[in-house]
Protein backbone atom coordinates (compact mmCIF):
# COMPACT_ATOMS: atom_id res chain seq x y z
CA UNK A 1 0.00 0.00 0.00
CA UNK A 2 1.54 3.00 -0.90
CA UNK A 3 0.69 6.39 1.54
CA UNK A 4 1.09 9.79 0.44
CA UNK A 5 1.61 12.53 3.46
CA UNK A 6 0.02 16.14 2.21
CA UNK A 7 0.63 18.59 4.49
CA UNK A 8 -1.23 22.16 5.37
CA UNK A 9 0.51 23.93 7.55
CA UNK A 10 -1.79 26.83 7.75
CA UNK A 11 -4.77 24.93 8.82
CA UNK A 12 -2.74 22.44 10.84
CA UNK A 13 -4.34 19.77 8.77
CA UNK A 14 -2.11 16.63 7.78
CA UNK A 15 -3.70 14.28 4.96
CA UNK A 16 -2.49 10.51 4.12
CA UNK A 17 -3.66 9.32 0.94
CA UNK A 18 -3.82 5.86 0.88
CA UNK A 19 -3.66 3.81 -2.19
CA UNK A 20 -4.48 -0.37 -1.87
CA UNK A 21 -5.61 -2.74 0.51
CA UNK A 22 -5.92 -1.70 3.84
CA UNK A 23 -4.98 -5.58 5.78
CA UNK A 24 -3.41 -7.16 8.61
CA UNK A 25 0.20 -6.26 6.82
CA UNK A 26 -0.57 -3.17 5.51
CA UNK A 27 -1.89 -1.94 9.06
CA UNK A 28 1.21 -1.53 10.65
CA UNK A 29 2.58 0.71 8.07
CA UNK A 30 -0.28 2.68 8.32
CA UNK A 31 0.28 3.28 11.92
CA UNK A 32 3.95 3.72 12.13
CA UNK A 33 3.47 6.77 9.00
CA UNK A 34 0.49 8.68 11.32
CA UNK A 35 2.17 7.93 14.64
CA UNK A 36 5.54 9.09 13.09
CA UNK A 37 3.29 12.54 12.38
CA UNK A 38 1.10 12.44 15.89
CA UNK A 39 4.42 12.60 17.74
CA UNK A 40 5.90 15.50 15.87
CA UNK A 41 3.10 17.60 15.71
CA UNK A 42 1.00 19.73 18.40
CA UNK A 43 -2.75 19.69 17.89
CA UNK A 44 -3.58 18.61 14.01
CA UNK A 45 -6.74 17.48 11.89
CA UNK A 46 -5.26 14.04 10.41
CA UNK A 47 -7.64 13.00 7.42
CA UNK A 48 -7.21 9.84 5.92
CA UNK A 49 -7.79 9.70 2.15
CA UNK A 50 -9.55 6.20 1.28
CA UNK A 51 -10.86 7.42 -2.01
CA UNK A 52 -8.62 4.63 -3.75
CA UNK A 53 -8.50 2.12 -0.68
CA UNK A 54 -10.99 -0.55 -2.52
CA UNK A 55 -10.72 -3.37 0.86
CA UNK A 56 -10.66 -3.09 4.19
CA UNK A 57 -10.69 -5.50 7.31
CA UNK A 58 -10.95 -5.82 10.64
CA UNK A 59 -7.47 -5.50 11.28
CA UNK A 60 -7.31 -2.76 9.10
CA UNK A 61 -10.58 -1.23 11.08
CA UNK A 62 -8.52 -1.93 13.93
CA UNK A 63 -5.95 0.05 13.14
CA UNK A 64 -8.22 3.27 12.42
CA UNK A 65 -10.09 2.65 15.53
CA UNK A 66 -6.87 2.75 17.22
CA UNK A 67 -5.51 6.06 15.60
CA UNK A 68 -8.62 7.86 16.03
CA UNK A 69 -8.15 6.87 19.86
CA UNK A 70 -4.57 8.34 19.82
CA UNK A 71 -5.70 11.36 18.11
CA UNK A 72 -8.22 12.08 19.88
CA UNK A 73 -6.25 11.44 23.28
CA UNK A 74 -3.82 14.03 21.46
CA UNK A 75 -6.63 16.74 21.26
CA UNK A 76 -6.95 16.48 17.60
CA UNK A 77 -9.46 15.29 15.04
CA UNK A 78 -9.76 12.62 12.73
CA UNK A 79 -11.87 12.91 9.50
CA UNK A 80 -11.94 9.66 7.17
CA UNK A 81 -12.47 11.27 3.71
CA UNK A 82 -13.64 9.52 0.66
CA UNK A 83 -14.08 5.67 1.54
CA UNK A 84 -15.41 3.63 -1.08
CA UNK A 85 -18.95 1.65 -1.13
CA UNK A 86 -16.50 -1.17 -0.11
CA UNK A 87 -14.64 0.64 2.87
CA UNK A 88 -18.44 1.78 3.39
CA UNK A 89 -20.30 -1.35 3.49
CA UNK A 90 -17.26 -2.77 6.15
CA UNK A 91 -17.86 0.07 8.07
CA UNK A 92 -22.02 -0.15 8.00
CA UNK A 93 -21.77 -3.73 9.29
CA UNK A 94 -19.85 -2.82 11.78
CA UNK A 95 -21.39 0.23 13.16
CA UNK A 96 -17.89 1.99 12.76
CA UNK A 97 -19.90 5.05 10.12
CA UNK A 98 -20.81 5.91 13.68
CA UNK A 99 -18.30 6.11 15.19
CA UNK A 100 -16.15 7.94 12.76
CA UNK A 101 -16.06 11.28 11.17
CA UNK A 102 -16.79 10.34 7.72
CA UNK A 103 -16.41 13.27 4.93
CA UNK B 1 -10.47 -17.67 -25.55
CA UNK B 2 -10.63 -20.43 -27.77
CA UNK B 3 -7.19 -20.84 -29.33
CA UNK B 4 -5.07 -19.12 -27.08
CA UNK B 5 -4.06 -21.82 -24.61
CA UNK B 6 -6.09 -20.52 -21.66
CA UNK B 7 -8.25 -23.31 -20.12
CA UNK B 8 -11.91 -22.65 -20.01
CA UNK B 9 -12.00 -22.04 -16.17
CA UNK B 10 -15.45 -21.14 -16.66
CA UNK B 11 -16.60 -24.39 -17.96
CA UNK B 12 -14.11 -26.40 -15.78
CA UNK B 13 -16.22 -25.24 -12.84
CA UNK B 14 -19.66 -25.69 -14.53
CA UNK B 15 -19.06 -28.98 -14.92
CA UNK B 16 -17.79 -29.75 -11.04
CA UNK B 17 -19.40 -31.19 -8.76
CA UNK B 18 -21.16 -29.27 -6.01
CA UNK B 19 -18.62 -30.92 -3.64
CA UNK B 20 -15.80 -30.65 -6.10
CA UNK B 21 -12.20 -29.44 -4.25
CA UNK B 22 -11.22 -27.26 -7.03
CA UNK B 23 -8.12 -25.38 -5.01
CA UNK B 24 -6.48 -26.45 -2.73
CA UNK B 25 -3.78 -23.75 -1.36
CA UNK B 26 -0.79 -24.77 1.83
CA UNK B 27 -0.07 -21.12 3.54
CA UNK B 28 2.02 -19.79 5.99
CA UNK B 29 2.00 -17.89 9.35
CA UNK B 30 3.24 -15.03 7.01
CA UNK B 31 0.41 -12.07 6.56
CA UNK B 32 1.57 -10.98 2.86
CA UNK B 33 0.29 -14.41 1.55
CA UNK B 34 -3.17 -12.40 2.35
CA UNK B 35 -3.06 -10.30 -0.74
CA UNK B 36 -2.37 -13.39 -3.09
CA UNK B 37 -5.07 -14.81 -1.56
CA UNK B 38 -7.21 -12.46 -2.49
CA UNK B 39 -6.03 -12.10 -6.13
CA UNK B 40 -6.68 -15.84 -6.18
CA UNK B 41 -10.25 -15.22 -5.39
CA UNK B 42 -10.66 -12.30 -7.26
CA UNK B 43 -9.42 -14.23 -10.59
CA UNK B 44 -11.98 -17.22 -9.85
CA UNK B 45 -14.62 -14.60 -10.06
CA UNK B 46 -14.33 -13.89 -13.60
CA UNK B 47 -15.95 -17.55 -14.53
CA UNK B 48 -19.02 -17.09 -11.99
CA UNK B 49 -22.29 -14.85 -10.91
CA UNK B 50 -20.59 -13.15 -8.97
CA UNK B 51 -20.74 -9.22 -8.26
CA UNK B 52 -18.63 -6.95 -7.10
CA UNK B 53 -20.03 -6.61 -3.66
CA UNK B 54 -20.17 -10.69 -3.18
CA UNK B 55 -16.73 -10.85 -4.22
CA UNK B 56 -16.13 -8.57 -2.18
CA UNK B 57 -17.80 -10.13 1.30
CA UNK B 58 -15.92 -13.46 0.29
CA UNK B 59 -12.58 -11.86 0.18
CA UNK B 60 -13.35 -9.75 3.98
CA UNK B 61 -14.89 -13.82 5.18
CA UNK B 62 -11.42 -15.23 3.77
CA UNK B 63 -9.10 -12.70 5.04
CA UNK B 64 -10.53 -12.64 8.02
CA UNK B 65 -10.46 -16.23 8.57
CA UNK B 66 -6.78 -16.64 7.32
CA UNK B 67 -5.85 -13.31 9.80
CA UNK B 68 -7.23 -15.48 12.89
CA UNK B 69 -5.26 -18.36 11.88
CA UNK B 70 -2.07 -16.68 11.81
CA UNK B 71 -2.36 -13.82 14.15
CA UNK B 72 -4.15 -16.02 17.31
CA UNK B 73 -3.65 -19.72 16.14
CA UNK B 74 0.28 -19.35 14.93
CA UNK B 75 1.58 -15.95 16.44
CA UNK B 76 2.83 -14.90 13.21
CA UNK B 77 5.19 -17.55 12.88
CA UNK B 78 6.25 -17.83 9.36
CA UNK B 79 7.46 -21.92 9.58
CA UNK B 80 3.86 -23.07 10.41
CA UNK B 81 0.85 -24.01 7.92
CA UNK B 82 -2.54 -23.87 7.44
CA UNK B 83 -4.79 -25.14 4.37
CA UNK B 84 -7.00 -22.89 2.59
CA UNK B 85 -9.26 -25.20 0.20
CA UNK B 86 -11.67 -23.67 -2.89
CA UNK B 87 -14.91 -25.56 -3.45
CA UNK B 88 -16.97 -23.51 -6.06
CA UNK B 89 -20.25 -24.04 -8.45
CA UNK B 90 -22.72 -22.29 -9.81
CA UNK B 91 -24.79 -22.08 -7.28
CA UNK B 92 -22.01 -21.92 -3.92
CA UNK B 93 -18.71 -20.83 -2.96
CA UNK B 94 -17.73 -22.68 -0.45
CA UNK B 95 -14.28 -22.08 1.79
CA UNK B 96 -12.80 -24.50 3.92
CA UNK B 97 -9.54 -23.26 6.45
CA UNK B 98 -7.77 -25.93 8.05
CA UNK B 99 -5.14 -25.96 10.40
CA UNK B 100 -3.88 -26.99 14.16
CA UNK B 101 -4.57 -25.52 17.06
CA UNK B 102 -4.94 -27.33 20.06
CA UNK B 103 -6.62 -24.64 22.20
CA UNK B 104 -9.24 -23.16 20.22
CA UNK B 105 -12.58 -23.53 21.22
CA UNK B 106 -15.30 -21.73 18.97
CA UNK B 107 -17.83 -21.21 22.12
CA UNK B 108 -15.40 -19.13 23.71
CA UNK B 109 -15.18 -16.71 21.01
CA UNK B 110 -16.87 -13.13 22.15
CA UNK B 111 -19.39 -11.28 20.40
CA UNK B 112 -18.07 -7.58 19.78
CA UNK B 113 -19.99 -4.55 21.48
CA UNK B 114 -20.51 -2.55 18.61
CA UNK B 115 -21.75 0.45 21.42
CA UNK B 116 -18.37 0.14 22.75
CA UNK B 117 -15.75 -0.20 19.91
CA UNK B 118 -12.39 -1.84 20.49
CA UNK B 119 -9.28 -2.38 18.53
CA UNK B 120 -10.18 -6.07 17.92
CA UNK B 121 -12.22 -8.74 18.00
CA UNK B 122 -14.17 -7.90 14.97
CA UNK B 123 -13.10 -10.53 12.50
CA UNK B 124 -15.38 -13.55 13.32
CA UNK B 125 -18.36 -11.34 13.91
CA UNK B 126 -18.01 -10.40 10.28
CA UNK B 127 -17.69 -13.22 8.96
CA UNK B 128 -20.65 -14.39 10.77
CA UNK B 129 -22.56 -11.81 9.21
CA UNK B 130 -21.64 -11.59 5.35
CA UNK B 131 -21.58 -15.56 5.06
CA UNK B 132 -24.92 -17.84 4.20
CA UNK B 133 -23.66 -20.47 6.49
CA UNK B 134 -20.37 -20.52 8.70
CA UNK B 135 -19.68 -23.57 10.35
CA UNK B 136 -16.32 -24.12 12.98
CA UNK B 137 -15.47 -28.42 13.70
CA UNK B 138 -12.74 -29.43 15.52
CA UNK B 139 -11.08 -32.88 16.44
CA UNK B 140 -9.65 -32.65 20.00
CA UNK B 141 -7.10 -35.98 19.70
CA UNK B 142 -5.62 -34.18 16.34
CA UNK B 143 -5.96 -30.22 17.81
CA UNK B 144 -7.36 -29.95 13.61
CA UNK B 145 -9.86 -27.02 13.09
CA UNK B 146 -12.11 -26.60 9.87
CA UNK B 147 -13.69 -23.24 9.31
CA UNK B 148 -16.24 -23.76 6.62
CA UNK B 149 -17.96 -20.85 5.12
CA UNK B 150 -20.29 -20.73 2.38
CA UNK B 151 -21.67 -17.95 0.19
CA UNK B 152 -24.67 -19.17 -1.99
CA UNK B 153 -24.45 -18.17 -5.52
CA UNK B 154 -27.91 -18.19 -6.65
CA UNK B 155 -30.67 -16.90 -6.12
CA UNK B 156 -29.25 -14.90 -3.37
CA UNK B 157 -26.66 -13.11 -4.84
CA UNK B 158 -28.64 -10.29 -5.70
CA UNK B 159 -28.21 -9.40 -1.45
CA UNK B 160 -24.80 -10.05 -1.41
CA UNK B 161 -23.06 -6.75 -0.01
CA UNK B 162 -26.35 -5.41 1.38
CA UNK B 163 -25.63 -4.42 5.01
Amino acid sequence: MKIECQTDNASHRKTFVLDGELDVHQAKTLKATVMEALEQDDVWTYVIDMARVGYIDSSGLGMLVYLKKEILRNQGRLLIEKPTDAVLNVFRLTKLNEFFELG
Amino acid sequence: MPGSGEPDVKHVIAAAPDKTTLVDLELSGNPRCLALVRRLLEASAHSLPLDNSLLNDIKIAVTEACTNVIKHAFRYDPNRRFGVSLRISPSRYQINVVYEDAGFNPAAIPLPDLNNIREGGLGVYIIRNIMDDVVYSTDPPTGTVTLSMVKLLKPTSATGGQM
